[in-house]
Protein backbone atom coordinates (compact mmCIF):
# COMPACT_ATOMS: atom_id res chain seq x y z
CA UNK A 1 0.00 0.00 0.00
CA UNK A 2 2.12 3.15 -1.24
CA UNK A 3 1.52 5.83 1.63
CA UNK A 4 3.68 8.26 -0.45
CA UNK A 5 2.47 11.64 -1.46
CA UNK A 6 2.07 11.50 -4.85
CA UNK A 7 0.79 15.47 -5.11
CA UNK A 8 3.49 17.49 -2.48
CA UNK A 9 1.58 17.83 0.28
CA UNK A 10 -1.60 15.66 -0.26
CA UNK A 11 -0.60 11.81 0.50
CA UNK A 12 -2.88 9.42 -0.61
CA UNK A 13 -3.36 5.78 0.84
CA UNK A 14 -5.95 2.99 1.03
CA UNK A 15 -7.30 2.12 3.97
CA UNK A 16 -10.20 0.01 4.54
CA UNK A 17 -11.16 0.12 1.31
CA UNK A 18 -11.66 3.41 1.08
CA UNK A 19 -9.48 6.14 -0.83
CA UNK A 20 -7.93 8.62 1.91
CA UNK A 21 -6.61 12.02 1.23
CA UNK A 22 -4.77 14.00 3.18
CA UNK A 23 -4.46 17.73 2.31
CA UNK A 24 -2.13 19.33 4.39
CA UNK A 25 -1.34 22.54 2.25
CA UNK A 26 -2.92 24.90 0.99
CA UNK A 27 -4.62 24.41 -2.36
CA UNK A 28 -3.18 26.34 -5.83
CA UNK A 29 -4.55 25.58 -9.27
CA UNK A 30 -1.24 23.15 -9.87
CA UNK A 31 -2.18 21.35 -6.57
CA UNK A 32 -5.05 20.88 -7.17
CA UNK A 33 -4.73 19.72 -10.66
CA UNK A 34 -2.05 17.07 -9.54
CA UNK A 35 -4.30 16.32 -6.94
CA UNK A 36 -7.65 16.03 -9.15
CA UNK A 37 -5.25 13.06 -11.51
CA UNK A 38 -3.79 11.42 -8.81
CA UNK A 39 -7.46 11.05 -7.10
CA UNK A 40 -9.12 9.54 -10.16
CA UNK A 41 -6.08 7.77 -10.89
CA UNK A 42 -5.70 5.99 -7.53
CA UNK A 43 -9.90 5.51 -7.41
CA UNK A 44 -9.74 3.81 -10.76
CA UNK A 45 -7.28 1.31 -9.84
CA UNK A 46 -8.47 0.03 -6.61
CA UNK A 47 -12.51 0.17 -7.81
CA UNK A 48 -12.93 2.16 -4.15
CA UNK A 49 -16.48 2.92 -3.41
CA UNK A 50 -15.63 5.75 -0.94
CA UNK A 51 -12.89 8.66 -0.66
CA UNK A 52 -12.38 10.44 2.44
CA UNK A 53 -10.69 13.95 2.01
CA UNK A 54 -8.96 14.86 5.43
CA UNK A 55 -8.95 18.91 4.91
CA UNK A 56 -7.99 19.56 8.87
CA UNK A 57 -4.88 20.45 7.48
CA UNK A 58 -6.63 24.14 6.02
CA UNK A 59 -6.41 26.91 7.32
CA UNK A 60 -8.38 28.60 5.04
CA UNK A 61 -10.41 27.89 1.97
CA UNK A 62 -11.48 30.65 0.09
CA UNK A 63 -14.25 29.96 -2.81
CA UNK A 64 -11.65 29.14 -5.85
CA UNK A 65 -10.38 26.36 -3.99
CA UNK A 66 -13.50 25.43 -2.33
CA UNK A 67 -15.29 24.96 -5.91
CA UNK A 68 -12.35 23.23 -6.92
CA UNK A 69 -12.77 21.01 -4.21
CA UNK A 70 -16.54 20.57 -5.14
CA UNK A 71 -15.36 19.30 -8.94
CA UNK A 72 -13.22 16.69 -7.53
CA UNK A 73 -15.83 15.60 -5.54
CA UNK A 74 -18.23 15.44 -8.11
CA UNK A 75 -15.70 13.62 -10.66
CA UNK A 76 -15.26 11.14 -8.34
CA UNK A 77 -19.02 10.36 -7.81
CA UNK A 78 -18.94 10.29 -11.36
CA UNK A 79 -16.72 7.68 -11.27
CA UNK A 80 -18.75 5.98 -8.46
CA UNK A 81 -16.78 7.06 -5.21
CA UNK A 82 -18.88 8.73 -3.19
CA UNK A 83 -16.88 11.67 -1.26
CA UNK A 84 -16.28 12.41 2.61
CA UNK A 85 -14.69 15.70 3.65
CA UNK A 86 -13.45 15.23 7.11
CA UNK A 87 -12.17 17.79 9.84
CA UNK A 88 -12.95 20.95 8.25
CA UNK A 89 -12.11 23.80 10.97
CA UNK A 90 -14.35 25.88 12.35
CA UNK A 91 -12.66 29.37 10.68
CA UNK A 92 -13.30 27.33 7.54
CA UNK A 93 -16.45 26.30 8.04
CA UNK A 94 -17.69 30.08 9.26
CA UNK A 95 -16.40 31.37 6.34
CA UNK A 96 -17.87 29.09 3.99
CA UNK A 97 -20.92 29.81 5.19
CA UNK A 98 -20.50 33.07 5.68
CA UNK A 99 -19.23 33.80 2.62
CA UNK A 100 -22.67 31.67 1.12
CA UNK A 101 -20.86 29.30 -0.19
CA UNK A 102 -22.89 26.21 -1.63
CA UNK A 103 -22.70 23.65 0.80
CA UNK A 104 -25.80 21.98 -0.13
CA UNK A 105 -25.03 17.83 -0.72
CA UNK A 106 -21.54 18.00 1.08
CA UNK A 107 -21.12 14.98 2.77
CA UNK A 108 -18.96 16.08 6.43
CA UNK A 109 -17.90 13.99 9.07
CA UNK A 110 -15.67 15.48 12.18
CA UNK A 111 -13.50 12.60 12.41
CA UNK A 112 -12.16 9.68 10.09
CA UNK A 113 -13.84 7.26 12.51
CA UNK A 114 -16.93 9.16 11.37
CA UNK A 115 -16.11 8.98 8.02
CA UNK A 116 -15.67 5.48 7.22
CA UNK A 117 -19.39 4.99 9.77
CA UNK A 118 -20.45 7.63 6.92
CA UNK A 119 -19.14 5.14 3.80
CA UNK A 120 -19.59 2.03 5.31
CA UNK A 121 -22.88 0.62 4.50
CA UNK A 122 -24.50 -0.56 8.00
CA UNK A 123 -25.03 -4.30 8.34
CA UNK A 124 -28.47 -5.78 7.85
CA UNK A 125 -29.82 -5.64 10.92
CA UNK A 126 -30.84 -9.53 11.93
CA UNK A 127 -34.60 -9.98 12.20
CA UNK A 128 -35.24 -10.60 15.77
CA UNK A 129 -38.31 -12.18 17.06
CA UNK A 130 -40.79 -10.56 18.60
CA UNK A 131 -39.05 -7.16 17.45
CA UNK A 132 -42.52 -6.92 14.66
CA UNK A 133 -43.95 -4.45 17.08
CA UNK A 134 -40.55 -2.51 17.88
CA UNK A 135 -40.56 -1.57 14.51
CA UNK A 136 -42.72 1.56 15.15
CA UNK A 137 -45.24 4.04 13.85
CA UNK A 138 -43.28 4.70 10.77
CA UNK A 139 -44.87 1.11 9.57
CA UNK A 140 -47.36 1.69 6.89
CA UNK A 141 -49.90 -0.16 9.41
CA UNK A 142 -52.33 2.46 9.90
CA UNK A 143 -55.70 1.84 7.99
CA UNK A 144 -56.47 2.90 4.62
CA UNK A 145 -59.37 5.13 5.98
CA UNK A 146 -58.02 8.43 7.63
CA UNK A 147 -60.07 9.15 10.97
CA UNK A 148 -60.21 12.48 12.64
CA UNK A 149 -57.66 12.51 15.62
CA UNK A 150 -58.81 14.02 18.99
CA UNK A 151 -57.14 17.36 17.50
CA UNK A 152 -58.95 17.27 15.01
CA UNK A 153 -56.44 16.79 12.19
CA UNK A 154 -56.28 14.53 9.94
CA UNK A 155 -53.23 11.65 9.97
CA UNK A 156 -51.48 10.96 6.65
CA UNK A 157 -52.26 14.33 5.35
CA UNK A 158 -49.74 16.31 3.58
CA UNK A 159 -49.65 19.29 4.65
CA UNK B 1 2.07 47.89 18.37
CA UNK B 2 2.65 47.51 14.35
CA UNK B 3 1.92 49.47 12.18
CA UNK B 4 0.25 49.49 8.39
CA UNK B 5 1.64 46.04 6.72
CA UNK B 6 2.07 46.45 3.11
CA UNK B 7 2.49 43.62 0.62
CA UNK B 8 3.05 42.96 -3.28
CA UNK B 9 0.81 40.96 -5.27
CA UNK B 10 2.04 39.30 -8.41
CA UNK B 11 1.96 35.19 -7.66
CA UNK B 12 0.46 32.50 -5.83
CA UNK B 13 3.33 32.43 -3.58
CA UNK B 14 2.51 36.31 -2.42
CA UNK B 15 -1.21 35.00 -2.13
CA UNK B 16 -0.31 32.21 0.70
CA UNK B 17 1.96 34.96 2.11
CA UNK B 18 -0.65 37.72 2.62
CA UNK B 19 -3.30 34.87 3.41
CA UNK B 20 -0.67 33.76 6.40
CA UNK B 21 0.36 37.38 7.40
CA UNK B 22 -2.98 38.43 7.66
CA UNK B 23 -4.41 35.59 10.04
CA UNK B 24 -1.65 36.59 11.93
CA UNK B 25 -2.20 40.46 11.86
CA UNK B 26 -5.80 39.94 12.78
CA UNK B 27 -4.75 37.83 16.04
CA UNK B 28 -2.44 40.16 17.43
CA UNK B 29 -5.09 43.35 16.65
CA UNK B 30 -7.17 41.09 19.20
CA UNK B 31 -9.11 38.95 17.21
CA UNK B 32 -10.21 35.42 17.83
CA UNK B 33 -9.08 32.50 15.96
CA UNK B 34 -12.36 32.23 13.79
CA UNK B 35 -12.81 35.63 13.18
CA UNK B 36 -9.18 35.82 12.24
CA UNK B 37 -10.12 33.20 9.56
CA UNK B 38 -12.71 35.11 8.44
CA UNK B 39 -10.58 37.57 7.15
CA UNK B 40 -8.25 35.71 6.12
CA UNK B 41 -10.48 34.00 3.53
CA UNK B 42 -11.86 37.71 2.96
CA UNK B 43 -8.43 38.55 1.90
CA UNK B 44 -7.77 35.03 -0.22
CA UNK B 45 -10.71 36.14 -2.50
CA UNK B 46 -9.28 39.66 -2.93
CA UNK B 47 -6.04 38.96 -3.44
CA UNK B 48 -7.06 36.26 -5.81
CA UNK B 49 -9.08 38.67 -7.56
CA UNK B 50 -5.73 40.51 -8.62
CA UNK B 51 -3.95 37.89 -9.26
CA UNK B 52 -6.89 36.91 -11.86
CA UNK B 53 -8.28 39.97 -13.00
CA UNK B 54 -5.04 42.62 -12.79
CA UNK B 55 -1.72 40.48 -12.64
CA UNK B 56 -0.58 42.54 -9.61
CA UNK B 57 -1.29 44.78 -6.71
CA UNK B 58 -1.18 45.68 -3.67
CA UNK B 59 -2.70 44.69 0.12
CA UNK B 60 -2.19 46.78 3.15
CA UNK B 61 -3.40 46.10 6.61
CA UNK B 62 -4.01 48.22 9.48
CA UNK B 63 -5.48 48.58 12.80
CA UNK B 64 -8.69 50.91 13.08
CA UNK B 65 -10.23 52.86 15.89
CA UNK B 66 -14.12 53.95 15.99
CA UNK B 67 -15.40 55.49 19.06
CA UNK B 68 -14.80 52.90 21.73
CA UNK B 69 -14.09 50.07 18.85
CA UNK B 70 -11.67 48.36 17.16
CA UNK B 71 -10.94 46.66 14.34
CA UNK B 72 -8.81 45.74 11.07
CA UNK B 73 -9.17 47.18 7.84
CA UNK B 74 -7.73 45.84 4.72
CA UNK B 75 -7.33 47.73 1.49
CA UNK B 76 -6.60 45.79 -1.71
CA UNK B 77 -5.63 47.90 -4.90
CA UNK B 78 -4.63 46.84 -7.98
CA UNK B 79 -4.16 48.91 -11.44
CA UNK B 80 -6.11 46.29 -13.68
CA UNK B 81 -8.30 46.40 -16.18
CA UNK B 82 -11.07 47.62 -13.38
CA UNK B 83 -14.94 46.40 -13.54
CA UNK B 84 -17.46 47.88 -15.68
CA UNK B 85 -20.46 46.91 -13.76
CA UNK B 86 -19.11 47.40 -9.79
CA UNK B 87 -23.28 45.96 -8.77
CA UNK B 88 -23.14 43.21 -11.24
CA UNK B 89 -19.89 42.29 -9.49
CA UNK B 90 -21.41 42.76 -6.66
CA UNK B 91 -24.57 40.22 -7.22
CA UNK B 92 -24.31 36.30 -6.03
CA UNK B 93 -23.48 34.25 -9.14
CA UNK B 94 -21.95 36.64 -11.12
CA UNK B 95 -18.57 35.74 -12.83
CA UNK B 96 -16.22 36.77 -14.84
CA UNK B 97 -13.44 34.62 -13.72
CA UNK B 98 -15.11 31.19 -13.86
CA UNK B 99 -15.27 30.54 -10.81
CA UNK B 100 -18.51 30.12 -8.65
CA UNK B 101 -18.69 34.32 -8.53
CA UNK B 102 -18.81 34.41 -4.69
CA UNK B 103 -15.84 36.61 -4.47
CA UNK B 104 -17.06 39.99 -3.62
CA UNK B 105 -20.68 39.55 -2.10
CA UNK B 106 -18.41 36.60 0.01
CA UNK B 107 -16.36 38.97 1.28
CA UNK B 108 -18.81 41.84 2.00
CA UNK B 109 -20.99 39.01 4.00
CA UNK B 110 -17.02 37.78 5.78
CA UNK B 111 -16.56 41.75 6.38
CA UNK B 112 -19.03 44.52 8.74
CA UNK B 113 -17.83 47.17 6.35
CA UNK B 114 -17.70 47.02 2.88
CA UNK B 115 -16.85 49.50 -0.03
CA UNK B 116 -15.61 48.90 -3.89
CA UNK B 117 -14.08 51.96 -6.21
CA UNK B 118 -13.48 50.46 -9.41
CA UNK B 119 -13.84 52.09 -13.69
CA UNK B 120 -12.88 50.49 -16.62
CA UNK B 121 -8.92 51.25 -16.79
CA UNK B 122 -8.71 52.55 -13.69
CA UNK B 123 -8.32 49.86 -11.48
CA UNK B 124 -9.75 48.75 -8.19
CA UNK B 125 -10.14 48.88 -4.75
CA UNK B 126 -11.70 47.36 -2.67
CA UNK B 127 -11.45 48.57 1.13
CA UNK B 128 -13.09 46.36 3.93
CA UNK B 129 -13.43 46.38 7.72
CA UNK B 130 -13.71 44.22 10.63
CA UNK B 131 -14.88 45.10 13.57
CA UNK B 132 -13.72 43.13 17.41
Amino acid sequence: MPLNADTAGIAIQVSRDFVVASIQVDLDDDVLARFRDDLLRRIHETGSPGVILDVSGLETLDSAEFAALRRIITMSAVMGAESVLVGLRPGVVSALVEAGADVDGLRTAVDLDAAYALLQPEPEPEPEFGSDEEAGPQRDTEPDIDLPTESGETPGDSR
Amino acid sequence: MSAELKRTIRNEADVRRSVLESTLYSREAGFAETPSHLIATAVSELVRNILKYAGSGEIRLRRVKKLNRRGIEIEVVDDGPGIADCEAAMSDHFSSGGTLGLGLPGVKRLMDEFSLESAPGEGTRVTVRKWI
